[in-house]
């Protein structure tokens, strides 16, 4: 089982004993993957200890954004894999980026296409003059190969890779023998880019070490060659290939120091480019955009539509990224914030006033609304079709802002969902559906957390009645560092800011979205690192991401025993 | 792989290295091993007529059957019509979906593989870890023998099966080997273009287009086999999985797949809507996506452009609406799984549920009716064809894995009797998946995990 939370008053370099699991039996925590599973002790700051480092592929996300900086296609042509899965909760899970027959024959059809528009003016992709003979074309082919394939790449590339790609090119006057010269070039040109983007120097983030030696006596631990670290960097913090100053950095070997990836990693977040890996992280952690699968009861809720469910997933997009980039930048104001960002539309659904058609801040009165807890897109999907869920929205803080597991009610459970009726409160209603000693075990860790959220309808709006009598918002928290009651979400919000738990839990899900893997025992030093430095920057965003760049998860790559020999 | 057969890769690489001979292709000598290979396909091949056999596998959400009837009592009436050609089996187990790890959504995944999960880190509908299946499925299985001929191995498709909560081991149904998920295809419009887009295209420019792609993907290959030298033992292992998909990829540019002409035709699937991930999302749009998806399938079929299918409706647990159907004058707008939970008593629950149900059963028939339309020599595609539906579960509110109902339809080319209802008890499901991989001409006397290894159902074979 995993080491839990070490709290924050550890210092850097201390003798970290791998503790217990928690005993309470409704809840359970990630499993140690490697199945090594002893008890060790880690002296944090002598032993370096990177973790699993698996090789990882290009996700959706990355490949389209690589290809859209490789080649200014912005088509996304990923859109044609199949769903990602998302262990964890996160869709960059190495273990889980698995290729089959269907995603290679995507792989070829999506280069075929991108290949396609990225030569529909050849020459002036290549640089060649319009009717060149063939050895004029050739040696434009090559040269294009010379600068395209380090970039596609994201390193030098050998002698014996670029005539590796010019034969694939050279193939094309073969094959299309009995087109005209220029047509032929085209075709080759584009059959290199095809083979080149699928290849694994592109698909995969290939880490070999060359002209490195281990840093263990066992040989297992690797440090990163800069080029290898222009891409950990860029498709960390990017989502993307790395661009010109990073690969300059690489190519003058100074991205090898915790100091130098530090200064590239916070240039980096001042991009516009970090703004949308730190939203997409936001997106698959909450899951926010299963808004647009909600369904309402039309009779009960006629206001509810695609229309306004797309709305609300801009809205929460909008607030994460403004938070993060723009405003206080730290987790308590996530939690907190007493204003969001809507439209007029969605505005006047909150009970405001119309503003511009533009999204702009808008803002609540402070007892009302609480940051992410406050997300018409997740209020709204943690509800039932017809009323609210307390359950479920004490369930999406256990496991969204504790990261706890809980486990499932007994295979043979029979609820029944109370219906709504106009003379009774859902906090009466779920009250009576949890009171079985059966289900209150496990749900007194959910249900008098989400009756805190009874002041926001199913649809996220704000309400201080229902059926005409005062809505009751107080709750209640067990099994956490901030045990205790509260009244309504602001009160909660207060609480989780203020919860070591919460910060440790962030931090973790940000672990796993970084290192593309679950946490280990051996991790703990690094997460301990981590949780220590968000600490210091009073919980920055910016600055946790940073510090995810200064761990041995990030600095090293624990390669284990080659495998020997070919297949 | 299962050690019984010849590991894929094995296949592919004999295949791989005829295509380095660009632009000529397909003459190479055999290895013993492909010679063995191709002698069992072709056995697998035998049909009657010059029909070749396919295999179907429908998957509904949550179980919730009503228990069948040797007469089609309530609902299952909906199946009549093709009475002849269907068998109802009641009382099979899904024993391997007993053994953890994983909840009873995840583990009844295990449908087709007959073998628990591995351990891993997917989280549940509600907490339970599990990770993938552990062995191969059927369908995969299958596609060693009967799908080297054609254009695609199989075809899983999924209706809104990745569309719900994380996307993880309860969006699968379908293996190519302990830890190795295939996944769905769940945009008909993508499926359309893999499949039949350039089955209308000239004979030269789909010659060109073969050669072309042979020679890119000769170097893509090159290079996974050569940087899989250089790497970890685990980091080989999932670059020689790329790598074998490619190769597939390779082998399969020698089967364009069929002609236009008599039953195969193009399918009418329109265009694509604008925002098409939001249209594929939408609850309201489960019926229409699941009809292209059934046209598609009977089309690939009619065209052999695969033999072996499966048909994913929603993920296992599926938690939705069904917004298009009714019940007592208004439309279901409840949590499929949460009706499933309620006690037996809770008669507007169980009455949803049986719409629901009613509903599955008619998008059966009109596939069925779809493959009974074609004509293959004196019978119908359906009768050379055999298409079971089941789920994970067999009633939302024990979640039980026990008295499962499975749906035969067709007779895979006499192979399988039809217009039976057999009842069983204590049986492991594993029996009926060895059977219908005998039924599609391979050999065996075991499928899945060897604990449930019981033989085939005798009394179920013509």
């Amino acid at each position: 089982m995993l080491w839990r939370r070490p709290g924050s008053s550890f210092s850097s370099c201390f003798s970290l004993l791998l503790a217990a699991p928690l005993a309470l039996s409704c809840v359970g925590e990630i499993g140690d993957t490697d199945g090594i599973g002893e008890t060790e002790e880690l002296i944090c700051g002598d032993d370096i200890v990177p973790g699993a480092s698996p090789i990882r592929r290009l996700t959706k996300f990355e490949y389209d954004n690589t290809i859209r900086d490789l080649l200014g296609d912005e088509t996304h042509p990923a859109s044609i894999f199949p769903a990602e899965e998302q262990p964890l909760g996160f869709s960059n899970h190495a273990s889980a980026l698995n290729v089959t027959p269907i995603l290679a024959e995507k792989y070829m059809l999506a280069a075929e296409g991108v290949a396609l528009r990225a030569t529909e003016d050849v020459h002036a992709l290549t640089g060649c003059q319009v009717a060149a003979d063939q050895p004029g074309y050739d040696a434009c082919a090559r040269s294009y190969l010379e600068t395209f394939a380090p970039k596609a790449f994201r390193r030098p590339v050998t002698t014996e890779e670029i005539e590796e790609l010019f034969a694939v090119y050279d193939s094309a006057w073969e094959i299309y023998a009995d087109e005209l010269v220029a047509k032929r070039f085209r075709e080759g040109v584009a059959m290199a880019i095809e083979s080149a983007l699928q290849t694994p120097a592109f698909m995969y983030r290939v880490e070999l070490g060359e002209g490195l030696s281990p840093v263990d006596p066992k040989a297992e631990i690797m440090p990163l060659t800069s080029w290898e670290m222009a891409s950990r960097l860029s498709y960390f913090i990017w989502g993307t290939m790395p661009d010109e100053e990073l690969l300059a950095f690489a190519e003058a070997d100074e991205l090898l120091t915790k100091e130098q990836v530090a200064a590239q990693a916070r240039r980096m977040l001042g991009n516009g480019k970090a703004r949308e890996a730190v939203a997409m992280f936001h997106q698959q952690w909450l899951d926010y955009d299963r808004v647009n699968n909600v369904t309402k009861d039309p009779a009960l809720f006629p206001e509810w539509s695609p229309a306004l469910a797309l709305l609300m997933q801009e809205e929460m997009r909008q607030f994460v990224d403004h938070v993060i980039f723009d405003e206080a930048g730290d987790l308590k104001t996530l939690l907190t914030a007493p204003y969001s960002y809507a439209d007029s539309n969605l505005a006047i659904f909150y009970g405001g006033e119309a503003s511009g058609a533009a999204f702009e801040r808008i803002d609540f009165p402070k007892n009302e609304h609480a940051g992410l807890l406050s997300m018409g897109a997740l209020l709204s999907y943690y509800a039932h079709t017809n009323q609210t869920s307390p359950v479920h929205r004490g369930k999406l803080v256990r496991e969204a802002f504790l990261c706890d597991i809980l486990d499932p009610p007994p295979a043979d459970v029979q609820f029944d969902l109370p219906e709504p009726s106009p003379d009774s409160t859902a906090r009466e209603r779920f009250s009576q559906h949890s009171a079985d000693p059966a289900c209150s075990g496990c749900h007194s860790l959910m249900d008098p957390l989400g009756f805190g959220f009874e002041n926001f309808d199913a649809l996220g709006r704000y309400r201080d009645k229902e059926n005409g009598q005062t809505i009751d918002a107080s709750g209640s928290i067990i099994d956490s560092d901030i045990d205790g009651s509260f009244d309504g979400v602001r009160e909660l919000a207060e609480k989780l800011a203020a919860s070591d738990e919460v910060k440790a839990c962030y931090a973790k899900m940000w672990f796993r979205y970084a290192y593309g893997r679950g946490e280990q025992e051996k991790d703990a030093c690094t997460l301990n690192d981590v949780e220590e430095a968000f600490g210091e920057a009073d919980g920055n965003v910016k600055e946790l991401l940073v510090a995810l760049t200064q761990t041995d998860a990030f600095l090293y790559r624990f390669r284990g025993p080659v495998a020997e020999g070919g297949d | 792989m299962s050690g019984r057969n010849i590991p894929r890769r094995a296949i592919l690489r004999g295949l791989g290295s005829a295509s380095l001979a660009l632009p000529l292709m397909s003459s190479f000598a055999c290895t013993p091993e492909e010679q063995r290979l191709i002698e069992k396909t072709s056995k697998a091949e035998q049909r009657a007529g010059g029909f070749p056999k396919r295999f179907v596998f429908i998957y509904t959400p949550n179980g919730n059957y009503t228990a069948p009837t040797a007469d089609f009592s309530g609902y299952w009436s909906t199946l009549l019509p093709l009475q002849n050609k269907i068998s109802v089996l009641k009382g099979l187990d899904l024993k391997a979906c007993q053994k953890p790890p994983g909840e009873p959504h995840q583990t009844g995944m295990a449908l087709l593989t007959g073998r628990s999960l591995n351990p891993g880190e997917f989280v549940g509908g509600d907490g339970t870890l599990a990770g993938w299946g552990s062995g191969i499925s059927l369908d995969q299985e299958l596609a060693k023998y009967v799908g080297v001929m054609t254009k695609r191995a199989t075809l899983n498709l999924g209706v809104q099966s990745t569309n719900y909560g994380g996307t993880e081991v309860r969006t699968i149904l379908s293996y190519l080997d302990s830890d190795v998920p295939v996944p769905n295809e769940t945009n008909p419009w993508n499926v359309y273009d893999a499949l039949f887009s350039d089955l209308s295209t000239d004979p030269v420019g789909v010659e060109k287009l073969r050669n072309r792609r042979k020679s890119v993907l000769d170097l893509v290959d090159k290079k996974y086999d050569k940087l899989a030298t250089k790497v970890s033992a685990a980091d080989k292992q999932k670059l020689l999985q790329h790598l074998d998909a490619v190769r597939e990829v390779e082998m399969r540019l020698d089967n364009p797949g069929g002609v236009i002409g008599g039953f195969c035709q193009l399918p009418e699937v329109g265009e694509a809507p604008g925002a098409v991930d939001s249209y594929l999302g939408d609850p309201n749009n489960f019926a229409d996506i699941g009809r292209l998806q059934m046209d598609l399938l009977a089309m690939s079929f009619a065209c052999d452009l695969t033999r072996v299918a499966t048909l994913q409706w929603s993920a296992s647990t599926n938690n939705r609406p069904y917004p298009w159907l009714q019940y007592q004058g208004a439309p279901i707008l409840d949590d499929e799984h949460g009706l499933g939970h309620m006690p037996d008593t809770a008669t507007d629950a169980w009455g949803k549920l049986a719409v629901i149900r009613e509903w599955y059963f008619q998008q059966l028939m009109y596939l069925l009716q779809k493959l009974d339309a074609i004509e293959e020599g004196d019978g119908t595609m359906l009768d050379n064809t055999v298409v079971v539906l089941s789920s994970e579960i067999s009633r939302g509110n024990t979640h039980s894995h026990m008295d499962q109902y499975f749906v035969l339809a067709g007779s895979c080319g006499g192979y399988l009797k039809t217009g039976e209802f057999l009842q069983y008890a204590e049986r492991p499901h594993n029996a009926l998946l060895v059977t219908l991989m005998n039924a599609m001409g391979v050999e065996g006397t075991a499928f899945g995990d060897p604990e449930f290894n019981t033989g085939p159902l005798s009394e179920l074979v013509a």
